[in-house]
């Protein structure tokens, strides 16, 4: 979604270079093929941000977090699987979450404008809010 | 959503298929992961690991959170500090061209051991070969 500033987490990660893009890739493909582990990426228990979620690493000893919910794009034809959408970044300077990011991420989560622009690309998205709860 | 719009366009070779160094990365990083995750389990710190490494903590941070630069002795002097091991697996995935990226070796591990943990190629066969009798 074009000019929509806060959505920023596509241009943080495309300005990714080196071994910090590859830092940050191994840990979202750590996270593909099934892997847990929360320093590097978790969700939240909260039912209020269940379905959010995060990728974490640090730059310059600086704590960096991309920000985004999961949801499945194919719910009719494959029910177990799950994308996860990146929304926003922030750099963390507190040991606990800023809950505005994420009640940021749940606002962008329910935005019909979101749900759109995964249903250009996933077209069996249309008109579901499959979000992962 | 810029970076949906990418990846779901992305459809031929994995990231570490574009040089040495990505796919280099990609594998360090699965094995400090699975150092993490010891340290995590016997609870050590990395200040202690540091100091039975023979390096500072500053170092062992930047091993941590950067494996780019990972060498073979590294590797294996902090799996022996550990108590562990390490093998250095060349495989064939049905994968030439590099679709996928590189089997995570902790499933190489986790096989093994559902496997019996053979020791050598002889106990290897023979639990490959009661896993055949069972599934007959």
């Amino acid at each position: 979604m074009e000019g929509e500033d806060e959505l920023d987490a596509g241009t943080v990660f495309d300005a990714l270079t080196d071994n910090l893009e590859r830092l940050v890739r191994s840990r979202m493909n750590y996270w593909l093929d099934g892997g847990t582990h929360d320093p590097y990426f978790h969700g939240w228990r909260e039912p209020r941000y269940r379905g959010c979620f995060v990728f974490k690493w640090d730059e310059r000893k600086v704590a960096q977090r991309l920000y985004g919910f999961l949801c499945n794009p194919f719910p009719r034809s494959d029910a177990g699987f799950q994308t996860c959408v990146l929304v926003l970044h922030a750099e963390k300077k507190e040991q606990e979450t800023d809950s505005a990011n994420l009640d940021r991420v749940i606002r962008w989560r329910e935005d019909l404008r979101t749900n759109g622009a995964i249903a250009s690309i996933y077209p069996e998205y249309r008109g579901t809010d499959r979000w992962i709860h | 959503m810029d970076t949906l719009n990418r990846l779901a366009r992305k459809t031929t070779a994995h990231w570490t298929q574009q040089n040495i160094a990505n796919f280099v990365y990609r594998i360090s990083s699965d094995f400090v992961i699975q150092i993490a995750k010891k340290l995590e389990k016997e609870k050590i710190q990395h200040n202690e690991f540091a100091t039975q490494l023979g390096l500072t903590r500053g170092r062992v941070s930047q091993l941590m959170n950067n494996p780019g630069n990972l060498t073979l002795r590294n590797v294996v002097h902090c799996a022996r500090t550990l108590g562990m091991k390490v093998a250095i697996i060349a495989y064939e995935d049905g994968d030439p061209e590099n679709q996928s990226g590189p089997i995570p070796s902790e499933i190489f591990s986790a096989c093994w051991q559902k496997a019996g943990a053979p020791r050598d190629f002889l106990t290897s066969l023979v639990a490959s070969a009661k896993c055949r009798v069972s599934r007959w």
